[in-house]
């Protein structure tokens, strides 16, 4: 038989928690981690140009876009162009969003209502937009209308079938308990109702603004006269290789924003569900 | 016994021939029943039996095919501050805090600061004042529970039905429930009716037991024993035993499907 140390005790928890735990490494670096991958492309590419293997003639270097950012910032043309997109990106969210939310928030409170126009709803959302591009011009010239409708379009449906099934799918038994409890329509809706429909509308969001940029470009190439479609359709007839490639990281970097605002938003909102709480 | 003042906030419950069909179903046949104020009555029976349905209709949430129902002489309607309803899940509002959801069962409007004192005072009663500002998903089965009944305490009912409220509890956190419900019920004297499928639950907690089978009362058993009850007491034991036999009763005074028999009244 072996001897026990006196002295043992089973480690408390007590003890555990002084105990210096390692977090893991993934978790200790988790700031500049996600830039990892974007940032290696970036060097092997940069690598890649000075010794030859990419033809500059096919793809600019990164650092000659950077210089040409730059330079367009110092003109202050690169902010004319993004203000402009931006503001026809946010302008085409804010109507067919509330829209799609507006009709979302009916069909879901209202069998008469989901019955009349679901249906139609749905017929036209398997249209591709991009499709209606012919028919947009024709109706609304190759004015700032067309791109505003377009834009809009393209965000009502996901935000009006999120908004419609997070709406219907609110547990029916907290409806019954505001019910039972007293509660008035609106403090059913508020109370109940529009939290509980609150993460499947963030879904539609967050897709909502990923087809923005999308059907925004496109929008752009329609004769505009400014934004970043514009600017990437002028340089493109002037073979500026680094225009163009810089229009295209400049997309990329307005979908990151966008879609860090509404993760932003969504851990305020949601704070209650353990699913999105911070870790 | 101090038995002051057991009618001050109870209501008094009468329910006259009272009949809930479903789509041609019977569920409760001609049911009359007085509750009287202050008293903890049980309904057990097999599933399936109308319990529930009974409940429902006593707090408002269904109307009853035919029959009266009478709450201190009124007809039960949804929201009722008067008489609540606690349900066998918590349904909790799991985005407000455990605060908010007890201010739930007050009525709306009002000094905010007295809701929130009101709520305060009720959340103490169940032993949950430190969890005032957590949210639901932070809290064990047992505490949302406690929550709920917290809700249901708040707006100080005169009948409070209970829809099974312990039987998705574990066997431990059932009988610190029981207590808890014994003690609020000392405390705030309002009529208690629970539902339950556990026996022994009935018989620890209630002055009296229905057995209901098929939509009508099959037995009554008076439980003439005072509190604190012992557990495993033996005259609880035989009640016990008397109310099991009544419920697995075979030929019991109704069996018809398709309504009739009129034996028990």
């Amino acid at each position: 038989m072996t001897a026990v140390d006196p002295a043992f005790r089973f480690p408390t928890r007590q003890d555990r928690k002084s105990l210096p735990v390692a977090r893991p490494w993934h978790l200790r670096h988790a700031a500049w981690l996600p830039f990892l991958v974007p940032g290696l492309i970036l060097v092997l590419w940069e690598i890649g140009s000075h010794v030859g293997l990419i033809s500059t003639q096919i793809l600019p270097r990164p650092s000659a876009v950077l210089v040409k950012a730059w330079d367009l910032a110092l003109t202050g043309e690169l902010f004319l162009h993004l203000g402009v997109s931006t503001l026809r990106a946010l302008g085409g969210l804010a109507i067919g969003g509330t829209l799609g939310f507006a009709l979302g928030l009916a069909n879901g409170l209202s069998a008469r209502s989901a019955l009349l126009t679901d249906t139609s709803v749905q017929m036209v959302r398997n249209i591709p937009i991009l499709a209606l591009i012919p028919l947009v011009i024709i109706w609304f010239g190759v004015g700032e209308t067309a791109r505003l409708f377009l834009v809009s379009i393209s965000v009502f449906f996901p935000i009006y079938i999120n908004t419609f099934h997070g709406v219907r799918n609110v547990d029916p038994q907290l409806i019954e308990m505001g019910r039972a409890y007293g509660m008035s329509r609106r403090s059913l809706f508020g109370k109940v109702i529009f939290p509980g429909a609150l993460p499947s509308i963030f879904v539609g969001l967050r897709y909502a603004l990923g087809l923005m940029w999308f059907v925004l470009v496109v929008a752009e190439t329609l004769a505009a006269k400014a934004g970043l479609g514009y600017m990437a359709m002028q340089a493109r007839e002037f073979m500026m290789l680094d225009v163009v490639v810089l229009s295209i990281l400049l997309y990329a970097l307005l979908g990151k924003l966008a879609d860090v605002v509404t993760r932003a938003l969504e851990v305020r909102a949601l704070a209650w569900n353990p699913a999105y709480a911070r870790h | 016994m101090l038995d002051i003042d057991q009618s001050a906030l109870g209501a008094d419950v009468a329910l006259i021939g009272v009949e809930k069909r479903f789509d041609g179903n019977t569920v409760l046949s001609r049911l009359d029943l007085t509750i009287r104020a202050g008293e903890f009555l049980s309904i057990v029976g097999k599933s399936g039996c109308g319990k529930s349905t009974l409940l429902r209709l006593l707090s408002g949430l269904d109307q009853p095919s035919s029959g009266d129902i009478r709450v201190d002489g009124l007809t039960p309607e949804d929201g009722r501050e008067d008489i609540r309803l606690m349900f066998q899940e918590p349904r909790l509002l799991p985005w407000a805090r455990v605060i908010d959801n007890v201010m739930v069962g007050l009525p709306e409007g009002g000094p905010v600061a007295e809701r929130h004192a009101r709520a305060e005072a009720a959340l103490r009663e169940v032993q949950l004042a430190d969890k005032a500002a957590e949210w639901p998903a932070n809290l064990s089965g047992g505490q949302r529970q406690r929550v709920a009944l917290a809700r249901a305490l708040v707006s100080r009912p005169r009948l409070l039905a209970f829809d099974e409220p312990l039987g998705a509890l574990d066997a431990l956190t059932r009988l610190v429930m029981q207590d808890l419900i014994l003690q609020v019920k000392r405390e705030e004297a309002f009529t208690a009716v629970l539902v339950t499928h556990d026996v022994t639950e009935a018989v620890a907690l209630s002055d009296r037991v229905i057995v209901l089978d098929a939509g009508r009362v099959a037995r009554e058993v008076v439980i003439d024993i005072p509190h604190p009850r012992p557990r495993g007491d033996a005259r609880l034991a035989a009640l016990e035993a008397e109310i099991l036999g009544a419920i697995f009763a075979e030929g019991g005074p109704v069996r018809s499907a398709a309504g009739g028999t009129q034996l028990s009244g």
